[in-house]
């Protein structure tokens, strides 16, 4: 329950355990589990089981025919975008010494892992894009220039694999010390005993480990911009006839700011609703995370703007062509339910006080996002997928014919949209038995370094920082 | 040389040990502290943690730069093709692989400096420990002369270690 002062200030609440407390059971949620814990990854898994039939089933009908695999794409896109975005809270609000970020930052470093099971998602994608060069002597249009090998495939796969590295060195080393409690309790745990690799806990250690988050943490911010700068370049930009813009890798960007930190709330949500996680995780990461998240709603508008006003205005037949195809005619309807769902219906509630000084609402916020980037998704990665070949490096669609038409999905592009995502989910519920949702290494300096203390009619926290 | 590690139940009294060993005449050179949880630093009288960890990142970004420099350059001089009127070693094709090869150098040589500054594993072997650190215990190791250990030993009686291992 919130602790509300006589001024109906919130006053955040102190955890109430001891740090033996705190190791005793979060070791014990790794190494048993619940019967909805169960319930999930059986559930997870048969999706995720489903979803590789349809790729199977999908991959018979080949690569070559892109536009089949435009919800494959949009799905992969949409999980890059929001998941593999979320652990980029758990670094920033360390950065800003923020404390109420302790209870939550596990829960976002395991998207971090989870980022290995994005890139194998990503790599089939390389099959279905084709050369930048198009003859002896000639080029498509792509940010790779005249690459005459490797691109754009080698070399995007490179900067990706990069992102990937950097997300899962960043979930390493903010659980190393969590690795060796796990390996003290049941010498059997091989794989916490290999990541903590005689992790011992003396000074220099944990002086390492502040600055190796550090130093990972910086790369993954570098790989995460790489990340949306490339994929947008060469799965989007590239592939529709005059379609070059240079705000919309950073309109990805941002997407992927908001939809990290939508990410982050639901998953927060869901372990403190069915993993038991309350007494933890309260409201004062919920409320904190809103603020940010406004933000990005607003600045979708705002990078959206941008980029759709230079073309209104240019008015050449690429440009023309561009807006019809992606936002007003072909793809309209998606468009607009981003537009609602990523702006204007989070930041007319997220307005409200009320809503984000909750729990629920931040959560529904957060869904509401999830559904429009999702949408946005589909109406950047499917309608690019649906280019036909012969149109690929053209500067213009060709005005006087249709454009190529709105594809739907299909019953194996909903298998492998719902696999794809339980597949996510999935492997984060599995990462939970290789290290506990929540980072005892954090909660306990938290419980170290925070006392309440009365003043006057009321009590106020005092916190160290030591750094 | 020969090592001692005292185990206590609670961070007084392992900074309490910390004092008896001031006074017994050991400097905080030769012992450190383990932990499970990050005190503030010199919270028990410790060494200020040294380490080069900087170094590593730069030595690895500058490697990665210029093996992507040597990548895209060599391609282009190793098929020397003119376009659009460019000079054949144009740098805006180059920027990205570069800062590819830039940020994955970087990365892999932090991971490495990680293992070799945390010196994870020892390469001396494990050295002294207890599982019961993790637990919440703190202990105190302490490397000096083999004479010298008992002296060591009664500071950690004295201070009200809950146990005592020596190697």
């Amino acid at each position: 329950m919130a602790n509300n002062g006589h001024n109906g200030h919130h006053v955040p609440e102190a955890l109430g355990l001891t740090p033996a407390e705190i190791t005793a059971d979060q070791v014990s949620r790794v190494v048993s589990s619940g019967p909805k814990y169960r319930t999930a990854l059986i559930l997870s898994g048969a999706l995720f089981a489903l979803g590789i039939v349809g790729f199977v089933i999908r991959a018979l009908e080949g690569f070559d025919d892109r536009s089949i695999w435009g919800y494959y794409a949009a799905t992969m896109v949409w999980l890059l975008t929001t998941a593999g975005a979320a652990p980029l809270s758990a670094f920033a609000f360390r950065m800003t010494k923020a404390n109420w970020r302790k209870p939550m930052v596990r829960a976002a470093e395991i998207w971090g892992a989870v980022t290995i099971y994005i890139f194998l998602l990503l790599i089939p994608m390389y099959f279905m894009i084709p050369s930048s060069q198009t003859g002896a002597d000639s080029f498509r249009p792509t940010i790779w220039f005249h690459a005459s090998w490797g691109a754009p495939h080698l070399w995007s796969a490179m900067g990706m694999l990069g992102f990937i590295l950097a997300a899962a060195c960043f979930f390493w080393i903010t659980t190393v010390p969590d690795h060796a409690v796990l390996r003290d309790s049941d010498a059997s745990r091989s794989w916490n005993r290999r990541l903590a690799i005689r992790w011992r806990g003396t000074s220099t250690q944990w002086q390492i480990l502040q600055v190796g988050i550090i130093l990972f943490g910086t790369f993954f911010f570098m790989g995460l911009f790489t990340a949306h700068f490339l994929v947008p370049s060469d799965f989007a930009l590239a592939l529709v006839p005059g379609w070059k813009d240079a705000i919309f890798p950073a309109y990805h960007m941002l997407t992927a700011l908001q939809g990290g930190l939508a990410t982050l709330i639901v998953t927060m949500y869901v372990m403190r609703r069915w993993g038991g996680l309350s007494d933890y995780i309260k409201m004062e990461p919920f409320w904190a995370l809103t603020k940010p998240l406004i933000a990005t709603c607003f600045l979708w508008f705002y990078f959206w703007w941008c980029a759709f006003i230079v073309y209104w205005f240019g008015r050449s037949d690429g440009e023309i062509g561009v807006l019809r195809y992606i936002q007003f005619e072909t793809y309209r309807p998606f468009f607009l339910a981003g537009f609602l769902l990523c702006f204007l219906i989070p930041g007319i509630l997220l307005i409200a006080n009320p809503v984000r000084k909750s729990i629920i609402g931040p959560t529904i916020v957060s869904l509401i996002i999830l559904v429009g980037l999702f949408f946005d998704r589909i109406r950047i990665y499917v309608a690019s997928f649906g280019v036909p070949n012969d149109e690929v490096g053209h500067h213009a669609f060709d005005l006087s014919h249709a454009l190529p038409a709105m594809i739907l999905p299909d019953a194996i592009d909903i298998m492998m949209i719902v696999g794809a995502i339980s597949g996510a989910v999935f492997v984060y519920l599995l990462v939970t038995r290789l290290v506990p949702p929540i980072s005892m290494w954090e909660m306990k300096e938290d419980v170290l370094l925070r006392v309440i203390r009365p003043l006057l009619r009321g009590t106020y926290t005092l916190i160290g920082k030591p750094r | 040389m020969a090592s001692i590690l005292g185990l206590f139940d609670t961070a007084e009294s392992a900074a309490d040990a910390t004092l008896k060993l001031d006074a017994a005449g050991f400097t905080n050179d030769e012992w450190e502290v383990l932990t499970d949880t990050p005190y503030p630093e010199g919270a028990f009288g410790e060494k200020d943690p040294k380490h080069t960890l900087f170094r590593y990142p730069f030595v690895g970004a500058l490697l990665g730069f210029f093996s992507g420099l040597l990548i895209t350059l060599g391609t282009q001089v190793s098929f020397p093709l003119v376009t659009g009127g460019k000079p054949i070693a144009s740098f805006p094709p180059m920027i990205i692989i570069m800062y590819e090869g830039t940020m994955l150098g970087a990365l892999i040589f932090t991971t490495i400096g990680i293992i070799i500054e945390s010196r994870l594993p020892r390469v001396t072997g494990p050295g002294l420990y207890d599982t019961r650190i993790t637990e919440g215990h703190i202990a105190l190791v302490l490397d000096a002369p083999a004479e010298r250990i008992s002296a060591a030993e009664g500071a950690f009686r004295e201070a009200g270690a809950v146990d005592i291992k020596q190697e």
